[in-house]
């Protein structure tokens, strides 16, 4: 019940704030707020919750769980289910809900009402997509994201926000459609094969594939997470939405949704193909290889700030896929820190974009310079979140960059030194701009105030989040453990599989 | 008390055509309320018949499938009387001229609803050929209704011509069929059929196949729909893309299932061609519309496509899923055709690009054009998706994984067209002198209902298990 | 009597719908089109005679009876909206409707 609560709360704030919003904006922004809050205190309390926790990590399938059948006579259920890297997912997304109301609170001034609607359904449907544990239900989650997502690029976006708008639905939905397909193939090879048709997750796993046809279905939910994540070929997309939506946008995008690409790599192309999977590393290993180093180089030569955030997020979320596709645990653990910084990290600098360009109406990094004399807390803001990014010691990024490297290492250390570049590149570009916005010549004379009390409220949590996960990522990683130890396992068995299946060619041979 | 329902609808349209000569000028909007409370009586009829059997020396048969069908062609004729009313009555800001006698209008459309019923329930080749008719020749006159509009007129003489020559078509392939069993029963053709494969029966099902594909716009016999949806009044057009799609979908099922049900499962390649160059084409075509009645035919077509993946296979969710998704669909065109109908009887208008700004002038109904709309390019999870899920999934379980690919990109080319009246509607601003757009109280509460619909279908899916437990064995005794 | 075969009625029915499908796709005047199917219903009922000679039943003739009342509706249908086709474009040229395009 708690589950279905945690979705339907921003659903509600969501109507909620489109009624009220027409008389009353601050209202609908305050109930977003709280709406967010509420979700937030059930989701630490549930992290809480000692005794759960222990009972789960003793063995327990889910930490918690609703299934109620939804259309038997297809095995369809309703099927939520949480466990460690779900409740991580859950918080950051309550986490960023809140942070994004926030950063909307003076820059929405059209429409407040139906902007806080597309905000909180967006959110809901990443939430959704984070607990469902029936194929069917998440395709619906993973589609009821984009419809919001959409709106918000399209009417509170910047000056090309259609053409970025309808980018990014059409690659999202065509590959969506590809899940799909593959979603409805596993379901008729897993009904064929044992006799029960069902969506339901944990029945589908461990189905028996021939090696084509696992081939095939595993490509069809690569491609969808593939999109969202972003990696390389598919990246295409990203900057434009990223650029031209409103900061909150951007913050929801960078910080949630290209999660639920990497958080679909781990729940569902892993455990349901895991030999087709492993067959997939190279490939999969060079594609994260050459989106941290092309992020990172792209990103330097932008001239649009914005830009240049969004293309160092297809660099960082290459080390996702890396430590994803490097079969071992640490790799898995810095992947989820990753994802987990990335999002707080990145948010923060799409909010400080969002709130220089709310003050002197640019992004264009050629027309800024010298801030820090006239805003000093800005710029000591920026610079915290600029070492974030390039991945400073005591700051949770360096934590979940170098367990990837230090876990994909393990596995093909020729990529991982390629991929390290990344970190070099990304160390020039991060202080490149604070040395273009910060520092040198006042290029700009317009008007710019400092941060006022609830920006600096607002980057402060992030701050404090960032530098404790930093210091303490125990917990993370405790929390995130029974999950990925079950992928690590299943990746383990795969390779037996292969080692196996070797052996006896071999010995057939002799 | 089988054929009740059917008996109410003729009986109503003579009422409603006698009525009227004792009616005055003012008070003849009565009409449109008779019609209304005989389709809810034959409503009423059907639902309360729960037995199957036959008639007339089972040349009238009522089973389960026929059931469904007579319910959703019920629906789909109230909804549009209800549209109907507010242009009949002259209660509108702009009005439509050249309409005539409202009588005779509801009498007409009562008529071919009635042939719409008795399609799908005869069984002999007399009967299913006259009833066809009857469903489709009062259907020209409808269409030609608005008698000082040219483009009506042209829609109309359109509509003759290309569906007299599509019932042509049909009576020669039912001739060629007589000529080789002797039989008149369809199922008894369809048992004696696989003794007499040559020539000529190859040319019988060329000939059926072609005037069932144009009933039911498949391409490459698609091609008087747009004309004939652009030209005719609105109401008539919604009628035309609901009732006239469900009454071809009636027709496929009769020829394909129980004339050439044998011949089904080999004709699988030939269906999924079909349905991939219909739903390609039909979105292609819709992408460079402007006019959104015309628009609209386009999107029919390629609906239609969708609906041919049910024939795959074929097997006995085929039947369920297609019905279901004519439900869907039924409610949710009716849904958007409310809302044109609406827009054009309070701004004349009907050009996509007109609707700018509709999300400020009346945000309640822009809202409900826009789910209806994400509910034909199969966003989750409102019913368009779920119908849409099922026939993929009829198509995957029957391992045509390209034509589920194919029609997977197709749907996304229709968010797309689809996108581009919502962008209309939500990103472009209105006029500057655009004001509040009413709403009359009638199309309100039909809005309504429908957009429940829209939503509900898709979330509670009870509807679809009961067709899914009534049809289950339907086919089985037609697959022999 | 010496009955005709059915072959060689079944030859005339197929030439006679075939000439009022060609005439129905050269012709540009609407009233040859209305003919033109006319021609076409009327060999689809020659055809259903012709079968029920072969099989000794009635039931082709109440088909032809059938088709022959169901064509007449249609074209008289046809024939008003012919008359105010005619009205608006002052000419029985089916070129001349062209209203709608796209």
């Amino acid at each position: 019940m708690m589950l279905i609560c945690i979705v339907l709360i921003p659903l509600l704030a969501g109507v909620i704030a489109w009624a009220i919003g027409r008389q009353n904006p601050g209202a609908a922004r305050w109930v977003c707020l709280l709406a967010c809050a509420i979700d937030l205190v059930i989701l630490l309390t549930l992290w809480n919750n000692q005794a759960a926790m222990a009972a789960f990590a003793a063995g327990g399938p889910w930490l918690m769980q609703v299934n109620v059948p939804w259309v038997p006579a297809l095995g369809i259920s309703f099927h939520l289910a949480l466990d460690g890297l779900s409740l991580l997912m859950l918080i950051l997304s309550a986490f960023l809900g809140i942070v994004s109301v926030g950063c909307s609170w003076t820059e929405i001034k059209e429409r407040v009402g139906f902007f806080h609607f597309n905000l909180m359904w967006v959110l809901a449907g990443i939430m959704g997509v984070f607990l469902a544990m029936d194929l069917f239900l998440f395709y619906c989650f993973w589609e009821l994201m984009l419809v919001p997502m959409y709106f918000l690029i399209v009417i509170w976006g910047h000056e090309n926000r259609i053409y970025a708008a309808v980018k990014f639905f059409i690659f999202t939905q065509f590959s969506g459609l590809l899940m799909l397909l593959a979603i409805l193939a596993l379901y008729f090879l897993h009904g064929h094969a044992t006799g029960t048709y069902t969506f339901d997750y944990d029945l589908l796993l461990g189905t028996k594939l021939g090696s084509g046809a696992a081939k095939w279905i595993m490509l069809g939910f690569f491609a969808a997470f593939a999109v969202k994540l972003p990696a390389f070929p598919v990246h295409n997309w990203l900057p434009d939405a990223h650029t031209e939506a409103p900061t909150a946008g951007s913050v929801i995008l960078a910080g949630l949704l290209l999660k639920t690409g990497a958080y679909g790599l781990m729940r569902f192309v892993v455990p349901l193909f895991p030999q087709a999977a492993i067959d997939f590393t190279p490939v999969a290993m060079t594609l994260a290889v050459i989106g941290i180093i092309y992020g990172a180089v792209l990103s330097f030569a932008q001239t649009d700030l914005k830009r240049l955030v969004a293309y160092s997020s297809v660099s960082h979320m290459g080390f996702v896929l890396l430590g994803v596709f490097a079969w071992n645990r640490i790799a898995l653990q810095g992947a989820v820190m990753q994802m987990i910084c990335h999002g707080l990290g990145t948010g923060a600098l799409f909010m400080m974009v969002g709130a220089i360009q709310e003050r002197i109406h640019t992004r264009n990094i050629e027309k800024m310079g010298g801030f820090w004399e006239v805003a000093p807390r800005m710029g000591a803001i920026a610079m915290f979140f600029a070492m974030a990014s390039l991945g400073l010691p005591g700051i949770g990024n360096f934590i979940a960059e170098f367990l990837v490297l230090l876990g994909s290492y393990q596995a093909n250390a020729t990529m991982t030194s390629i991929a390290s570049l990344g970190l070099v590149l990304g160390s020039i570009y991060s202080l490149w701009i604070v040395q273009r916005v910060f520092h040198g010549a006042r290029e700009n004379q317009a008007k710019l105030p400092d941060f006022a009390r609830r920006e600096i409220a607002l980057f402060a949590s992030l701050i404090i989040a960032l530098v404790g996960l930093g210091f303490f990522p125990q917990p993370i990683f405790k929390t995130a453990d029974p999950a990925l130890s079950k992928l690590q396992q299943l990746a383990v068995a795969g390779q037996g599989a292969v080692q196996v299946s070797e052996a006896k060619h071999s010995g057939g041979n002799s | 008390m089988l054929m009740l329902p059917e008996l109410l609808v003729v009986a109503t349209a003579l009422v409603v055509l006698v009525i009227d000569l004792f009616l005055s000028e003012r008070t003849r909007w009565l009409t449109g309320l008779i019609t209304l409370l005989g389709l809810l009586a034959a409503m009423a009829a059907a639902c309360t018949n729960t037995m199957h059997g036959a008639l007339l020396g089972g040349r009238f048969v009522v089973d389960a499938v026929a059931w469904w069908f007579d319910i959703l062609l019920i629906l789909a004729a109230f909804v549009t009387v209800i549209l109907s009313m507010d242009v009949l009555n002259g209660n509108t800001r702009v009005r439509m001229r050249g309409l005539g006698a409202r009588a005779e209008y509801y009498c007409v459309l009562l008529f071919t609803l009635a042939g719409m019923m008795f399609l799908i329930s005869s069984r002999d080749l007399i009967t299913f050929y006259v009833s066809l008719e009857l469903a489709t020749i009062p259907m020209f006159a409808l269409a030609a209704w608005r008698r000082d509009d040219a483009r009506s007129g042209e829609a109309g003489l359109k509509y003759v011509i290309l569906a007299a020559l599509s019932s042509s078509l049909i009576v020669y392939g039912m001739a060629l069929l007589y000529g080789l069993t002797g039989q008149t029963n369809l199922d008894a053709i369809g048992r004696i059929l696989p003794n007499h494969v040559g020539p000529a029966f190859w040319f019988a099902v060329a000939m059926l196949v072609a005037g069932a594909g144009s009933k039911f716009t498949v391409v490459p016999f698609h091609f008087w729909a747009a004309d004939v949806y652009q030209g005719a009044p609105t109401p008539i057009t919604a009628y035309l893309s609901v009732a006239s799609k469900c009454v071809g979908l009636a027709f496929m099922f009769q020829v394909l299932f129980r004339i050439f049900g044998g011949w089904l499962h080999d004709g699988s390649l030939l269906v999924s061609i079909f349905a991939a160059t219909t739903m390609t084409l039909g979105n292609t075509v819709a992408i460079v519309q402007h006019n959104i009645k015309r628009f609209m035919a386009f999107s029919a077509v390629s609906q239609a496509g969708y609906f041919l993946l049910g024939f795959l296979g074929p097997n006995e969710a085929g039947v369920a899923a297609m019905l279901f998704y004519m439900l869907v669909y039924i409610v949710t065109n009716l849904g958007v055709f409310t809302c044109i109908i609406w827009y054009q009887n309070e701004t004349g208008r009907e050009e996509i690009e007109d609707y700018r700004g509709l999300s400020q002038t009346n945000p309640i109904m822009a809202l409900m054009m826009m789910v209806s709309l994400f509910s034909l390019a199969g966003i989750p999870p409102l019913s368009g998706f779920v119908g849409k899920f099922f026939l993929f999934s009829i198509a995957s379980s029957a391992g045509y994984h390209w034509l589920v690919a194919l029609a997977a990109v197709n749907s996304t080319v229709s968010l797309y067209y689809y996108l581009r009246v919502i962008r209309q509607m939500y990103i472009e601003p209105p006029d500057a002198d655009a004001r509040r757009i009413p709403i009359t109280k009638k199309l309100a509460v039909t809005e309504a209902f429908l957009f429940a619909g829209v939503v509900i279908l898709g979330i509670v899916p009870t509807l679809y298990e009961s067709i899914h437990a009534d049809t289950a064995t339907w086919l089985a005794t037609l697959l022999r | 009597m010496a009955s005709v075969p059915m072959e060689h009625a079944l030859v005339l029915a197929a030439v006679l719908f075939a000439l009022g499908l060609a005439g129905l796709l050269v012709r540009r005047n609407i009233i040859f089109m209305l003919m033109c199917l006319e021609i076409m219903f009327n060999a689809a009922g020659l055809a259903f005679v012709a079968a029920g000679a072969r099989w000794a039943q009635a039931d082709g003739q109440v088909m032809f009876m059938m088709i022959l009342t169901v064509a007449a509706a249609e074209v008289a249908v046809g024939l008003a909206l012919l008359l105010g086709f005619y009205h608006h474009f002052k000419t029985l040229d089916a070129d001349a409707a062209e209203g709608m395009r796209g």
